[in-house]
């Protein structure tokens, strides 16, 4: 951090995926007149809302240099209850009420797990999510429940003028997340967290408050993200998370390598939700088989990710 | 992700120094040592319940259960013990199995070249994690994680997603058959578990990677090749997942795309409990420990008649209680030192 000559190399290692996104939406539009439709677009963002809501969580605990596999659980936590309850007659306030303290509750258990006992991140997280979706089960007992409120549905299934709802809360929590994350002092100590704990313990901050205050923040979004999901849905799917464990890594990972490479951010993790769900839809335009869809995801997560984990020179660790 | 502190502390303290027969004695082994007391009860409550636990055939079900996750979780702890994570074993178990599968049943190939072709490709892919990791600088977990997308295309593109039924009697043998009346799949694991346990506690290889894991900067320095171990942990995890996918889908014979998916977190939580059981050392026999507990406690679940839900806690106060034990351990390491 010398000199600040930017070259060529520096911004495709910074932006790679950036460009690779840019990319496939003119190939895509070119490729298939249906793509580059309003409605076409404004389908990607819905789809990619809850994605990327529950991303955004991921974000924060990465940020901090932790991860956070919970909400593969949490999310069909959440939703389940929320079906469930909305069935036996309670009102949707309640239900909102109950749901956030779900992720209140799974939050304030991974931070109990991950800071003040101290153990890993990644596996006490995959515990947390074990255990929502043993009590998921436990209180659906395996069946699909859907939600008969119009109205309620309507919170998620209805738009402001020519824009979905679920896009507005998207970017809501967008802005805010950004806006917490660098625009406060708060969020600077959380990316402190992450990038140099020595310093932070010199300066004085109380970190693992800090870093507990992260943990239940993101079950706070994972809840969310849930909500919006099965409402989106319409109904309660069994392990509605799991389907979207992997979707909501790959995002995150991708956001590293969209704007600052190597290291997760917001505005890289809403284009990396993004990137996803255009690749799905533009391959569905195009009438290509499904499976070259993952294919496809796979390929361009391992292939941004290299351009801008290359330059390390060192093999990384994954330590437990 | 990252805790500075690693598992294999331990291996790299000095060995029997006064201090660390007294540790020996000290509370954090009553932890680990409770593994194996809370199973011991465990299984005594379940046979008194349904002595059908404790039959012959039983025994033998849960080995042969054991041998088919064994593989995944012997690959997955060598991974584990260079430091590395490997979150594509059960997509690879699966790739295998449905190539196999396919090239044997819906194109008429030998069954031994579709078997060779089948843990080829698990190599192959080991291959390709290890050059990501150790050539491109990623990190294991997104680039296991790719490669898992890919492969998810991969296994769908084999057949267009349609399982495939196994015609061939001595593919099935593999999985169903038996040689001195012991099931095929426990002969193979036994051998797996004889090779991969001199390979890891009695060669310099296996030694360098437990180094690794335990001290990156100090294997630097003493000249150790990272590079070429690191990239050896990641060809042997692909091979022996091939192993987990090939004799699961010769034993329910049938190949479908989804064999792979319980891989994963099995075999992860088997190697995890591998790695503490015996306090970071001998993470082979520790695997297979592990493996036995995990199958064990979840047949002994089933035959007690919990449902599925109870899997899941029981799959996640498992790991819990591993990495618990794991961290208490690594605490009275650090005390010592």
């Amino acid at each position: 951090m010398q000199k600040q000559t930017t070259t060529l190399k520096d911004i495709i290692n910074n932006y790679g995926a950036t460009f690779a996104f840019i990319v496939a939406i003119i190939f895509f539009s070119f490729a298939s007149q249906g793509f580059f439709s309003g409605q076409n677009l404004n389908n990607i963002l819905v789809q990619s809302t809850s994605l990327g809501i529950c991303a955004f969580g991921l974000t924060f605990v990465l940020i901090t240099g932790e991860i956070d596999l919970s909400y593969g659980g949490v999310i069909g936590l959440v939703g389940a209850i929320l079906a469930g309850m909305l069935k036996d007659g309670h009102s949707i306030g309640m239900v909102t009420l109950v749901c956030l303290s779900v992720g209140l509750a799974t939050g304030l258990l991974n931070a109990i797990l991950i800071v003040v006992l101290n153990l890993p991140s990644f596996l006490a997280s995959v515990a947390v999510m074990f255990i929502c979706m043993g009590a998921e089960r436990i209180y659906n007992q395996g069946i699909t429940t859907w939600i008969r409120h119009p109205e309620i549905l309507s919170i998620v299934q209805s738009s402001v003028g020519p824009v979905p709802l679920p896009v507005v809360y998207l970017f809501a929590l967008f802005v805010i997340c950004w806006f917490l994350q660098t625009q406060t002092r708060v969020g600077q100590y959380v990316r402190a967290l992450g990038e140099n704990i020595n310093a932070v313990r010199e300066v004085g901050i109380r970190e693992k408050l800090l870093k507990s205050m992260v943990f239940v923040a993101a079950g706070l979004i994972f809840a969310f993200a849930g909500y919006i999901e099965i409402l989106r849905i319409g109904g309660a799917v069994m392990y509605a998370g799991k389907a979207l464990l992997l979707s909501v890594l790959a995002a995150c990972f991708l956001g590293t390598a969209t704007f600052k490479a190597g290291k997760a951010n917001f505005p890289g993790t809403l284009i990396g939700a993004f990137f996803l769900y255009t690749l799905l839809s533009g391959f569905t335009a195009l009438g290509m088989k499904f499976y070259l869809v993952p294919f496809a995801q796979g390929l361009i997560l391992i292939i941004s990710v290299a351009i801008s984990s290359v330059r390390r020179g060192k093999i990384e660790q994954v330590q437990f | 992700m990252s805790k500075s502190n690693s598992n294999t502390v331990s291996t790299a303290a000095p060995v029997s120094t006064p201090v660390d027969a007294e540790n020996r004695k000290s509370g954090p082994h009553v932890i680990q040592y409770g593994i194996f007391v809370v199973f011991t009860i465990y299984y005594v409550i379940v046979a008194m319940l349904r002595p059908g636990f404790i039959s012959l055939g039983n025994l033998y079900d849960i080995l042969i259960e054991t041998a088919i996750i064994s593989f995944v979780s012997f690959g997955e702890a060598i991974v584990i013990a260079a430091g590395g994570l490997d979150l594509s074993v059960g997509n690879t178990a699966g790739a295998a199995a449905m190539l196999t599968c396919h090239l044997m049943s819906n194109m008429g190939y030998d069954t031994w070249v579709s078997i060779v072709a089948g843990v080829a490709i698990g190599v192959l892919i080991g291959v390709g994690n290890g050059l990501m990791v150790t050539r491109l600088y990623m990190n294991s977990l997104i680039a296991t994680l790719g490669t898992m997308f890919v492969l998810v295309g991969f296994l769908y593109g084999i057949t267009g997603g349609v399982s495939v039924h196994i015609v061939p009697d001595d593919f099935m043998y593999l999985g169903t058959g038996t040689i001195l009346s012991v099931p095929v799949p426990i002969w193979v694991m036994a051998v797996i578990f004889v090779l991969a346990y001199l390979f890891m506690e009695k060669t310099s290889y296996g030694r360098n990677i437990t180094m690794i894991g335990g001290n990156i900067e100090a294997c630097r320095l003493s000249g150790v090749n990272i590079r070429r171990l690191t990239m050896l942990t990641f060809v042997i995890c692909g091979f022996l997942s091939t192993f987990s996918g090939i004799l699961l889908a010769a034993r329910q014979a049938v190949g479908n795309v989804d064999l792979g998916e319980r891989f994963l977190l099995e075999g992860f939580i088997a190697a995890m409990l591998g790695t503490v059981i015996f306090n970071g050392k001998n993470i082979i026999t520790g695997t297979l420990i592990g493996a036995i507990f995990l199958i064990s406690m979840i047949n002994g679940l089933t035959l007690l008649g919990a449902g599925p839900q109870w899997m899941y806690f029981a799959q996640g106060g498992l790991l819990l209680m591993a990495i618990m034990a794991n961290y208490y351990s690594k605490r009275s390491a650090a005390k010592i030192t």
